[in-house]
């Protein structure tokens, strides 16, 4: 008897230790739309996936025939989180080129919505109240909701790479969908 | 307060309803302006009593079509007697009586209620007039009568110490829970963890302080007090609210604020009725939009009242 009580018990330990250590994933990959670019200036592209704690992780590399470099991640459990690190060969000449390369990298999120457009707008009207200077940091948000009411966030920023031969400069894009207000 | 049949095009038309909204619609003919003629009292339904109907429903109510008829518990019956004193059982002789002076004008949402969670501390009892006056009428609308709210302004220390609770019993889970932003101040708490409680939130108030410097938020309720005003940030809790209201119902109220959100009365609504949170979240800029020009090409009319009363 008291066996079979000390097994009931330790079976019921496993059992609640793997109900905590689990958590209950609403975005998963077939939920979400991954696509690989295809364009003339894109030399090679190739795919990883990982994980992060809970969440999963599918990161796109894309190297271009100028020498730039993008890595487009894709992360998502409860929330999906879109990154994009950018580092282009060349310096940025205005902030038009930022908010276009904005609008390209989020047509391979993994989410898209409207409000994608709305934050476009917003953030080319910071861009320019702040002044864009290829030489200086610039960094601007948006938070908003999604048209499913969904806390949304987009975040662009731009660097120069002074000390770097191969890059001259780094523009950092997210999207975080879902998650904490 | 109201009636026992339809009144006007097609409806029963008892001589005592008839009366009651005759006298109802020349009241508000006259304490809104409106431009119905005013009526014979005389509790018989013809083409006059239909055309103010219908004018009223047309301008007051906001409907494209209008029908020309009162139902008991109708969306024009509930117009009309928005601006009576409640709790009352009116005949026609009363009618105008009843109808208050502003600002008391707007009986119709002094009944409803938006009230804050006993928890909420008073300094943190910010939302501002106009927009509790913005979920009267989303609850008006759902014919609700009371919301609760759970969560207003959080500092960078209440953040820190709700980050650094829920990150000690499992930060995995909530480094799923947050995004970027978030990320990085618990990415704080991973490699302090073996420092004091006061050491690590201090330090996690820190992080939270120089992101909000470049305009990143970790929580949209973490915000400065500044920023609050400008901007209300708030959650209606789905339980409490549920355990006050009348006539409760999660869809009506989603939609009305979904509603109000397309009409820009909301900047920014999040519904996190099915999530943990159980709440609808709310970002509200006040005066945004003069309360009084809601309403014609609206499925939700306010009284033009309001922003003299309450805003």
């Amino acid at each position: 008897m008291k066996l079979y009580i000390s097994v009931l018990l330790f079976l019921l330990t496993i059992s609640c230790h793997a109900e905590n250590s689990s958590m209950q994933c609403d975005v998963t990959k077939e939920k979400l739309n991954f696509s690989t670019p295809t364009a003339d200036n894109i030399a090679n592209t190739f795919w990883q996936e990982g994980h992060d704690g809970y969440e999963k992780v599918n990161r796109l590399h894309i190297l271009y025939k100028d020498g730039s470099v993008a890595v487009l991640e894709h992360k998502y459990c409860v929330m999906y989180n879109f990154e994009v690190a950018y580092y282009s060969s060349n310096a940025l000449s205005e902030s038009r080129d930022i908010v276009e390369l904005f609008e390209n990298f989020l047509t391979f999120s993994g989410a898209q919505d409207a409000s994608g457009k709305k934050a476009a707008a917003a953030i080319n009207k910071r861009l320019d109240e702040k002044g864009f200077n290829s030489g200086r940091a610039v960094a601007t948000t948006y938070d908003g909701s999604t048209s499913n009411n969904q806390l949304v966030e987009y975040s662009i920023s731009y660097q120069p790479l002074e000390d770097s031969s191969l890059h001259k400069s780094a523009v950092f894009i997210y999207l975080g969908v879902g998650g904490e207000h | 307060m109201g009636i026992a049949k339809s009144v006007g095009k097609g409806g029963a038309n008892e001589r005592r309803d008839v009366l009651f909204i005759q006298a109802t619609l020349n009241a508000l003919s006259k304490h809104l302006k409106a431009s119905f003629v005013l009526l014979k009292e005389d509790g018989l339904c013809g083409p006059k009593t239909v055309t103010a109907i219908k004018d009223f429903q047309k301008n007051y109510v906001g409907m494209v079509n209008p029908d020309g008829r009162v139902d008991p518990n109708g969306k024009t019956l509930r117009y009309l007697t928005m601006y009576l004193k409640s709790g009352t059982s009116a005949t026609q002789k009363e009618v105008p009586a009843l109808i208050r002076l502003p600002p008391a004008l707007v009986s119709g949402i002094n009944d409803i209620h938006v009230s804050y969670l006993s928890s909420i501390p008073e300094d943190r009892r910010l939302v501002s007039s106009y927009s509790i006056n913005v979920v009267k009428i989303a609850l008006k609308e759902c014919r609700m009568n009371h919301a609760v709210i759970t969560s207003t302004l959080r500092t960078p220390e209440d953040q820190a110490k709700i980050m650094y609770k829920n990150a000690k019993i499992d930060l995995s889970k909530q480094k799923a829970l947050y995004g970027r932003n978030g990320d990085e101040v618990l990415a704080v708490y991973e490699a302090n963890k073996s420092k004091t409680e006061s050491e690590v939130t201090a330090l996690m108030v820190e992080k939270i302080n120089s992101l909000l410097a470049k305009d990143r938020k970790v929580s949209n309720h973490c915000i400065s007090k500044d920023a609050y005003a400008k901007t209300n940030i708030f959650d209606i809790g789905l339980n409490s609210t549920k355990a006050k209201s009348k006539n409760f119902n999660k869809e009506k109220l989603t939609q009305a604020f979904n509603d109000l959100k397309q009409e820009g009365y909301i900047k920014n609504f999040i519904d996190e009725t099915s999530k943990s949170n159980s709440c609808w979240h709310l970002e509200i800029v006040p005066h945004t939009k003069d309360l009084n020009i809601y309403g014609k090409e609206s499925i939700l009319f306010l009284n033009k009242y309001i922003n003299g009363a309450y805003v």
